[in-house]
């Protein structure tokens, strides 16, 4: 079985991954873009109507919000999509954001409604013969570096996946894959955190039943 | 080996991610520029708005001639009698001219009121003439001072005396007078029908005694001044001066712009409805040599020289009476 498993410190994260994985270490991700700057003042900066600050918020965090709405959605095309309304949306309610250091989390939101919202057209036009074009399924966003077993291990997780609710889906993808904090999760989803917690046990259930944990064993 | 669920992030990565980062970024940009996209919604409701005042606007407008109907009715007039006669009397002529404009005459000149789809022309008897915006169009003067020309899409026209003369000018370019005593045949193709018009109408009990003429002439010229409407108080001898005068004028006009009918009739109005004035005999003579010479009608004319004489005539007009009542006699007898 799965545990509910609190959000994963770097520490703990690098002494899970397996040896494949820390071999692919030194293919460190791009620096954040650009920093030293609080999120809080660019929002400041970009209420103020700043597009200059616009654009830094964007560099910063769109190129993980990215990945996130890929991996949630299976597509490259779909994942442009979503990230270019969810700023777009974030930049002309920024007035509405109460907290302007939790601007991530917030336009995280935002990202996961739209999925969400996409997911759902996504099952009724299965319903009616019409499957969505999936680019992007995570065996397929495997890195380069990745072994066999790997890749197949992903996929086996993404058929997974694929089977859950559209909201204990994105609960458990959120929390496992993105390593989201379990409060991030909630708001993310709109849920409450008991409601949220119960999403989780019943996606990690379903998910015991396909994927080997690590643990379980 | 297990990936789940720390490695997953880290053993996939999507492909490309700065470049379609970056793209997005350009389409954001470029979006946030350009102008709001219009709701469907709102375009629906404009479209729609935009039918509504084409078809409002076209059941408001006024039809300048009858459809298939032919040409326009170039004249009809009436002419009603009655014990109330003074009162449209003092009015002098009401002449709709158009399916939107309305002419009131005395021997002063000619006054005239255009009404457009959105204008109402009206006059009273205190001398004012006035145009009020309204989608109807009907024309109507009667005794008691007022004056009215409304433009309706139907192009009602009607001049409503105390006797309720009325022209009526429908989409088929129909032309009635009710309730009037006697009307002139219109010259142009008979659009004309109902009492009154091209035939002598069924007198009315409320027929007036004066003459109240609606003329019905074509198309309104735009910009047409609107000169104020004088029409004086009801029982004025002065008043029952000015409506020979003016049928006079007016039948000089129509016959000097080739309406020999028209002239006729308003001479026939006259000699009708002022026998006393000493002015009929004379109108009988000009009348029985429209009707000789121009109408063809010798019989007619032979009735009206006999009226003439019957009536006195200046003494410059006896010798030429007597010679076109021969004329008369002969061309009636020889036929």
């Amino acid at each position: 079985m799965v545990s509910p498993r609190p959000a994963p410190p770097e520490e703990r994260r690098d002494e899970r991954a397996p040896a494949v994985v820390v071999a692919l270490r030194r293919e460190e991700p791009p620096a954040p873009l650009p920093g030293g700057v609080e999120t809080a003042g660019l929002v400041a900066r970009a209420r103020a109507g700043d597009r200059g600050a616009e654009s830094l918020l964007y560099r910063r965090f769109a190129p993980g919000l990215f990945e996130t709405a890929t991996r949630l959605l299976r597509s490259h095309p779909a994942a442009e999509d979503v990230l270019h309304d969810a700023f777009l949306l974030a930049f002309s309610r920024l007035a509405q954001l109460k907290a302007p250091g939790q601007f991530r989390a917030w336009v995280l939101a935002i990202v996961v409604s739209l999925v969400r919202k996409r997911l759902r057209r996504q099952r009724l036009l299965h319903w009616v013969g019409l499957d969505a074009v999936a680019d992007a399924p995570l065996e397929q966003q495997a890195v380069d570096g990745a072994c066999v077993e790997a890749r197949g291990e992903l996929a086996v997780l993404d058929a997974a996946l694929q089977a859950l609710p559209v909201s204990l889906r994105l609960a458990w993808a959120l929390r496992h894959i993105e390593g989201e904090r379990l409060e991030d999760v909630a708001d993310a989803l709109g849920k409450s955190l008991a409601t949220t917690k119960r999403y989780l046990a019943r996606a990690e259930a379903h998910v015991a039943r396909h994927v080997a944990v690590e643990g379980a064993r | 080996m297990s990936l789940v669920p720390w490695p997953v992030k880290r053993l996939t990565r999507p492909g490309d991610v700065e470049a379609r980062v970056q793209r997005t970024w350009v389409r954001l940009e470029r979006t946030r520029r350009a102008p709001r996209a219009v709701r469907p919604g709102f375009l629906v409701a404009a479209a729609s708005a935009a039918c509504a005042l084409a078809v409002w606007a076209w059941a408001a407008r006024v039809p300048e001639t009858a459809p298939g109907a032919g040409p326009p009715l170039a004249a009809a007039a009436l002419t009603h009698a009655g014990k109330s006669a003074e009162a449209v009397r003092s009015g002098k002529l009401a002449s709709i001219v158009s399916s939107n404009a309305l002419a009131c005459a005395d021997g002063a000149g000619k006054l005239r009121a255009d009404a457009t789809p959105f204008a109402r022309a009206s006059a009273d008897g205190t001398g004012k003439l006035r145009a009020d915006a309204t989608p109807f169009a009907q024309a109507s003067a009667d005794g008691a001072g007022k004056l009215r020309a409304d433009a309706t899409p139907f192009a009602q026209a009607s001049a409503d005396g105390v006797g309720n003369p009325r022209a009526d000018a429908a989409p088929g370019a129909r032309a009635s007078a009710a309730h009037a005593v006697g009307a002139l045949p219109h010259t142009g193709e008979p659009h004309a029908s109902a009492p009154g018009a091209g035939g002598r109408a069924p007198p009315s009990s409320r027929a007036a005694q004066s003459p109240a003429t609606v003329v019905w002439r074509g198309r309104p010229t735009p910009g047409a001044p609107r000169p104020p409407f004088m029409l004086r108080p009801p029982s004025s001898e002065a008043a029952q001066e000015d409506v020979v005068e003016v049928l006079l004028a007016s039948a000089d006009d129509a016959w000097r712009a080739g309406d020999s009918a028209r002239a006729a009739v308003l001479l026939s109005e006259l000699a009708a409805h002022h026998p006393a004035d000493a002015r009929a005999g004379s109108a009988l003579y000009v009348l029985g040599q429209l009707q000789l010479d121009v109408l063809g009608r010798p019989a007619a004319a032979l009735d009206s020289f006999e009226r003439a004489l019957a009536l006195g005539v200046p003494e410059s007009l006896v010798g030429p009476l007597w010679e076109a009542h021969e004329r008369a006699s002969a061309e009636a007898g020889a036929r």
